[in-house]
């Protein structure tokens, strides 16, 4: 019993500080509250959800203001000529919120469209290069057993690339959604489509149940998480140290 | 009520004016309605109001000849019907000018405004008067005024009523004037209830929605059904087991991490970690929020205390806004464990990426923009982790701590070509398939998701045990998904189609 205590008081992070135990009741409180909304939805639990959201808000605007505007801004009254690029920047940030002003929201335009244009391109750019092109040439894999080092392994490595070839072809013709072909060939032609289709949605089934497994089990943590934190935050109660 | 000409809008009796566009109502002939006697245009074949008929004849509908209808219509004194007060003369033509309407919408056509007509043609349009312009396309003017100019274009000249007949009042229209002073007003007469006909009619279309559909096809009608009690007994039970499984993770005794064996995958990375040197400068990346610290923090811890362990120089940067506090909180844990690793010399919290994909790419260049560190307010070259590089470009590896599969693939897709190290990615138990086919073309040289393995990198690192102690609460997990999945299937199958559904 003592060493699940010692790995339970191991597990939280209840400092003797005062604001750390007052932090730790708060979020005791509040991991109850939220948890509560597993019995029936109550308007504690909903309040929880607003202060979480409302926190994260307020929060993130805080850490833009710390990390991001004001050490530029900082930098730009010490140093204009070396730090003006970043006054060019506060006067587009400075047009965004024109928007919110009917006779200049026009002037709004122009930030927006820098911001969409170089999301937009950033993007595109990074799909291509990053997601497109590379898993392209990834999906070119050798299916000859030489290539693998002959022999057995060979022959794994090789199956292994087959069914990788077959599993990437058969999900992409799971879309196929074109009108059947016309013709003896155009016929044959699409019950091959239609075969490979019904195969890809089993490979596209399997890789959502997989997702999912991984969503349960991810889901399965944080509540474990939790109610670690919980089970360390009443036994150091009930020990006296809360 | 009258129903505006040019907008259709429903304007009260007492109204000169129309009340959404603004234009004038007199100057206008209307049709009374026989049964609720609202007082509509003359182009409205149905009550704008209670949607009765209100053409008489069936050739109204027909397109008259222009010429003949507008040279035809002669008006005159003696064309007055006997129970309405005289009316003025009154003459259809077509108007598709601007700049006839103009003198359509304003009030009485008294002298002096008829004098000033000239004038006021050549006034710019309102919004409203050109709106109501295009939806008028022909008025009537009275005798006395002075008629539009002819539009500009060649278009031929239509009747303003179609199939007009030759007077006024076998149009049964009337003047404003004269529609409002009529003596008696019918009362409304509500709608009437559906015919015979109607109902037959009713009753096949229904018979057509709700009956079977043809072709043998099955019947879909989807009803709110109430799951029966053995069903929402079963759900229940699996919920209990569920959360009886998290308790035995959170407080059981662990008897289960002593037979965790750790995969190929956290034995690489432990591998590829162990190989640091105190030359060697790892980029940290904590894109991921307090919401998942649950199964992320002892991943980071894990990578941290082994980092430390080895003297490895760490530069935490995060493009989630809450990621620096988390950088601060996971590293200043490690630094109190371990007394020799202090900030500034062995890591440093760089700061907050902003734009996302744009504060990504920034890293290809120097440190993202960030000019001194997050909690120092240092410059680079002042602080003995990143003294002797130039920017990130410069890291030996680029470990990814990440719960969002979008914000994973950004980062493996902007800094991919711009930075030579390799990537690791630590993730959370949801993105390891969808990241997977990164790990199989080469672009991130590890991937090791949370849950049950971050439990095996920690014995593989051998790093104090935080995930690996739930590994009866997955154990157990295992169990009930697997009883689960196995009593659903036995169920399914031996009930049959129909009993499944």
């Amino acid at each position: 019993m003592n060493a699940v205590l010692d790995r339970i008081a191991m597990g939280t992070s209840l400092a003797a500080g005062g604001w750390e135990q007052i932090g730790a009741w708060v979020a005791a409180v509040i991991t109850l509250a939220v948890l509560s909304y597993a019995i029936a939805p109550n308007p504690v639990a909903k309040t929880m959800q607003f202060l979480l959201v409302g926190v994260a808000a307020g929060y993130a605007t805080a850490q833009a203001w710390n990390l991001v505007l004001w050490p530029r801004v900082q930098l730009l009254i010490q140093d204009p000529a070396s730090h003006w690029l970043y006054g060019v920047y506060m006067v587009l940030g400075l047009l965004l919120l024109c928007r919110g002003i009917k006779p200049l929201s026009v002037v709004a335009n122009v930030p927006l469209a820098m911001l969409f244009g170089g999301g937009a391109a950033l993007a595109l750019g990074g799909a291509l290069a990053g997601t497109l092109v590379p898993q392209l040439e990834a999906g070119m894999v050798s299916l000859a057993p030489r290539d693998y080092g002959g022999g057995v392994v060979g022959w794994a490595y090789a199956l292994d690339a087959a069914l990788l070839l077959l599993g990437t072809i058969a999900a992409l013709a799971a879309f196929q959604f074109t009108v059947t072909g016309q013709g003896r060939l155009g016929r044959a032609w699409q019950k091959v489509v239609d075969g490979l289709g019904a195969l890809g949605r089993a490979v596209i089934m399997v890789a959502f149940g997989v997702v999912y497994a991984g969503a349960m089990v991810t889901f399965f943590g944080l509540l474990v998480s939790r109610l670690s934190f919980l089970a360390g935050f009443i036994s150091t109660w009930i020990a006296g140290g809360g | 009520m009258i129903v505006c000409p040019g907008c259709q809008h429903r304007n009260p009796e007492d109204a000169s004016e129309c009340r959404q566009c603004g234009a004038s109502l007199a100057g206008f002939a209307y049709r009374a309605c026989p049964r609720c006697d609202a007082l509509n245009p003359p182009d409205n074949a149905f009550c704008n109001r209670c949607l009765a008929p209100i053409r008489t004849t069936d050739d109204a509908l027909a397109e008259p000849d222009a010429s003949e209808c507008v040279s035809s219509f002669q008006p005159g004194a003696d064309s007055i019907p006997p129970q309405h007060p005289a009316p003025p003369p009154i003459r259809p033509v077509r108007d598709d000018s601007r700049s006839a309407f103009r003198t359509v919408g304003r009030r009485e056509p008294d002298e002096r405004q008829l004098d000033a007509r000239e004038d006021a043609t050549e006034r710019p349009a309102s919004r409203s008067e050109e709106v109501a312009a295009r939806r008028l396309p022909h008025r009537l003017v009275r005798r006395d005024e002075t008629p539009p100019r002819e539009p500009a274009t060649d278009q031929p000249v239509k009747a303003a009523f179609h199939g007009a007949p030759q007077r006024w009042d076998e149009l049964d229209l009337l003047p404003i004037e004269a529609a409002i002073a009529r003596a008696h007003r019918p009362t409304y007469v509500p709608p009437r209830g559906p015919t015979a006909d109607e109902e037959e009619q009713a009753a096949a279309l229904e018979q057509l929605l709700l009956g079977p559909p043809p072709l043998g096809e099955r019947r879909r009608v989807h009803e709110a059904v109430r799951e029966p009690l053995p069903m929402r007994a079963v759900r229940l039970l699996l919920s209990l087991l569920v959360l009886a499984a998290a308790v035995l993770a959170a407080i059981g005794p662990g008897g289960l991490t002593g037979a965790m064996v750790p995969r190929e995958a956290a034995l690489d990375l432990a591998d590829s970690l162990n190989s640091l040197g105190p030359d060697d400068t790892v980029l940290l990346a904590f894109a991921y929020s307090p919401s998942y610290s649950g199964e992320m923090d002892p991943l980071a811890d894990a990578v941290i205390e082994t980092l430390a362990r080895r003297q490895v120089a760490v530069v935490a940067v995060a493009t989630d806004p809450a990621g620096v506090a988390l950088a601060r909180q996971r590293l200043g844990r490690v630094e109190e464990i371990q007394a020799d690793y202090a900030y500034g010399t062995h890591y440093v919290v760089a700061g907050y990426l902003s734009g996302y994909r744009a504060g990504a790419q920034a890293l290809c260049e120097g440190w993202g923009g960030l000019e001194a560190d997050a909690v120092q307010r240092r410059p680079w070259a002042d602080l003995g982790a990143t003294a002797d590089l130039a920017g990130a470009a410069d890291v030996t590896r680029v470990i990814l701590l990440a719960d969002d599969g979008a914000t994973a693939r950004m980062w493996v897709e902007q800094l991919g070509a711009c930075l030579q190290a390799p990537v690791d990615a630590l993730v959370t138990g949801q993105l390891e398939a969808p990241l997977t086919p990164y790990l199989l073309s080469g672009q991130l040289a590890h991937l090791v998701a949370g849950g049950v393995a971050a439990g095996e990198l920690e014995i593989a690192l051998g790093t104090r045990v935080q995930a690996a102690a739930w590994a009866d609460g997955y154990a157990a997990l295992l169990v009930i998904l697997v009883l689960a999945a196995v009593f659903a299937n036995v169920f399914y199958i031996s009930a049959g189609p129909e009993g499944a559904e």
